[in-house]
């Protein structure tokens, strides 16, 4: 996110905040960590700039964060990360307006940390991941949206045995009929984990929550395995796209074996290159996965 | 994989029998065959003969296309009250579809079939047109228009070949088909080969096509996938190939516009009459129907292109009769099945590729041993079947 502002620009602009600390910052957004009222939020500011400024309008910027807060707010389920204490509101920080609103704050790292520590859970971790994660996106698409950004940065895994894994990140959620709120053109989301019909120039006559179900399966094998079902380390961008789009993604069970086969044939089917290939939705992937429980 | 009878002309004994014996699960009666009272005694025939039996009335609404051309045959079709031709640039309207499908329900409500086929229109030429989304709409429409809560309704796709060989346009269709919001059961699936001559047999007809079979078989791997059972009229010896692929069922008749679909079956033919087709037998063997002569010369040279099934006896002294010929094919196609097909597709896709190496190898017996006639039909009828293989896990992604 450009102008962020400093931990002390933003104490002063919110007092009622306390041991603020500057955990993260992506797109459009920037997380700090801070206490309010005895009890640790994290909390989003989004940096809206002035109209003049091109690439990115203040309208989309403000509809975007709406849409998120309303799509979280509408998600009856705890897989999802839930709102906090303070309500969206605009806030001027050092002459510049930005959006701020807070979460929970989720103890715990993202699977991305874990794969990058080389962990390798066992089949009984990945199938409550994929439980988790599955049941965030079901409970998304139960109120007609897709979460285009599912990812392993976008997952933490939090050591609560109630709620493991927990899905953020509804940044560029979309609503299904609803109104275009990425104006830049190119497909929502981590190019890693876009699904091969999103780079077609129609793609938005083809987004459906299937969509969802493909970035799933890929953040599924690569915490698995490590390593991505297409990409190479090292690749340029071009060939990567080419791949998703082109080639046949490595089989799981050619790099777990350990893992029962109805499992790896589950995730596989996630990653198949034609949405009709895939699970129709998240409760039929669910379904699948409670007779392999 | 279950095989169904295709009704048609002239059944005779040729369902109750089958169904007595078991060679075939089930009957999609054809509305262009009898009017409402006679199908209604058609099945309680059917019925009687096996009270397990699925019984299925095809309304054959897509023949309304050839309502008014010159020379149509459209039989009892127009004895039954929703059978009444829509322009097109009406059908585009939802209501008019939401009407079509309501007076089909009312009138074939009153039959005793043991699950519903909803009606629709033929895709002549790609997904990507209006035929294609007033055919989607007939789909979405099926299961609202249809509320009989205690029988499955299977919603008729009905195309030309030619729709299946776009592969971008048919994909584009398939993802809306799998995620509409109140879906049928199942799909009545129907691949029509063109104008071709109706007695054309199914190794010389347009179907068989690598490109039209493997998307056929994409089309029931994709429907099963998702959670439809798909029943394919007019699937004759694909029965097997569509079965790996996830089909419910396949039907057959007994003449060869039973065997193989063609909206020419609604128009008469320039030359009526003309001698009966020569009585065959399915060899499993060899993936085809022979001549009874030829079956006797084949047998010597190879004893397994006998099926080893009991109607092989019916062949032993002469021509067998027409109800015989039909037993004999769904016996065979059934065996087939149970031969093939397995729980996962791969181990059933790897068996239907040994049966295809299999079919080679035995043609390439007989023509060492001097029997070659047709031998350049077969050599391509065989080359798309293989091809088709290859084609569907190309497609399937497998």
């Amino acid at each position: 996110m450009e102008h962020i502002p400093s931990v002390d620009d933003l104490q002063r602009a919110r007092p009622d905040l306390g041991q603020v600390e500057f955990v993260a910052s992506g797109g459009f957004k920037a997380v700090f960590k801070a206490t309010l009222r005895g009890r640790v939020e994290a909390v989003k500011i989004a940096y809206v700039p002035p109209d003049a400024e091109e690439d990115t309008s203040r309208e989309e910027i403000v509809a975007r964060v709406k849409r998120e807060i309303d799509t979280l707010r509408m998600c009856r389920t705890n897989r999802l990360v839930s709102l906090g204490s303070i309500d969206l509101q605009m806030i001027t920080i050092g002459g510049r307006d930005y959006l701020l609103y807070s979460e929970e704050f989720l103890t715990g790292e993202t699977l991305r940390v874990r794969i990058r520590n080389g962990h390798r859970p066992d089949f009984e971790e990945l199938v409550l991941l994929t439980r988790c994660l599955i049941e965030a996106l079901d409970a998304i698409a139960q109120i007609g949206h897709i979460h285009r950004d599912v990812k392993p940065g976008n997952i933490v895994a939090t050591g609560d045995p109630e709620r493991p894994f927990v899905l953020l990140d509804l940044g560029i959620a979309y609503k299904i009929h609803g109104t275009e709120l990425t104006a830049r053109g190119g497909p929502p989301g981590t190019l890693l984990y876009i699904a091969p019909e999103l780079f077609r120039p129609d793609y938005k006559s083809a987004l459906d929550i299937r969509s969802d179900v493909y970035s799933a399966g890929v953040t599924i094998f690569e915490y698995a395995t490590g390593a991505h079902p297409l990409a190479r380390s090292g690749e340029s961008e071009y060939t990567t796209v080419y791949r998703i789009v082109n080639q046949p993604p490595t089989k799981l069970a050619t790099l777990r074996p350990d893992l029962p086969e109805v499992f790896c044939r589950l995730v596989d089917r996630c990653v198949k290159k034609f949405p009709a290939l895939r699970y129709p939705n998240p409760r039929a992937l669910l379904q699948e996965l409670e007779e392999i429980e | 994989m279950k095989v169904y009878a295709q009704h048609g002309h002239q059944p005779s004994d040729k369902i109750t029998s089958g169904l007595q014996e078991k060679v075939v699960s089930g009957v999609i009666f054809s509305t262009r065959y009898a009017d409402p009272q006679r199908m209604q005694e058609r099945i309680a025939e059917a019925q009687a003969a096996r009270r397990d039996a699925d019984v299925l009335v095809d309304p054959e609404f897509y023949a309304t296309r050839q309502m008014g051309t010159p020379n149509c045959q459209l039989g009892y079709l127009e004895d039954w009250d929703y059978f009444k031709a829509q322009r097109r640039r009406d059908l585009v309207r939802s209501e008019v579809v939401e009407r079509v499908l309501q007076n089909t329900f009312m009138e074939v409500s009153k039959l005793d079939v043991s699950a519903h086929i909803a009606p629709n229109i033929y895709i002549s030429q790609s997904f990507d047109s209006m035929e294609a989304g007033i055919s989607l709409n007939f789909i979405a429409g099926a299961k609202a228009a249809f509320q009989d809560k205690k029988k499955p309704v299977y919603a008729t796709l009905a195309v030309d070949r030619r729709t299946l060989l776009n592969t971008t346009d048919f994909k584009a269709f398939l993802n809306d088909l799998t995620v509409l919001d109140n879906p049928p059961d199942g799909y009545y699936v129907v691949v029509g080969g063109g104008l071709i001559n109706e007695r054309t047999d199914l190794a010389h007809s347009e179907v068989v096509d690598a490109n039209v079979i493997s998307g056929w078989m994409l089309l029931n791997f994709i429907l099963s996938q998702n959670g439809f059972r798909v029943i394919n009229g007019y699937a004759d010896i694909l029965t097997p190939f569509l079965g790996v692929a996830g089909g419910h069922a396949g039907a057959t008749g007994w003449w060869s516009n039973l065997r193989v679909f063609s909206m020419g079956r609604y128009i008469k033919p320039e030359k009526a009459g003309g001698a009966l087709p020569i009585t065959r037998y399915l060899s499993k063997l060899l993936l085809n129907r022979v001549k009874v002569d030829e079956l006797l010369a084949y047998s010597r040279v190879l004893p397994a292109v006998l099926n080893r099934l009991p109607h092989d006896k019916d062949y032993a002294g002469g021509m067998p009769t027409r109800t015989v010929e039909a037993l004999q094919t769904w016996e065979a196609l059934q065996s087939l099945n149970d031969d093939i097909i397995e729980k996962d597709v791969e181990s059933s896709l790897k068996n239907l590729s040994e049966q295809v190496a299999r079919v080679k190898a035995a043609y390439a017996q007989l023509q060492g041993r001097g029997i070659s006639e047709g031998v350049e039909t077969i050599t391509e009828y065989l080359d798309q079947l293989s091809g088709a293989v290859d084609g569907f896990r190309r497609l399937a992604e497998l």
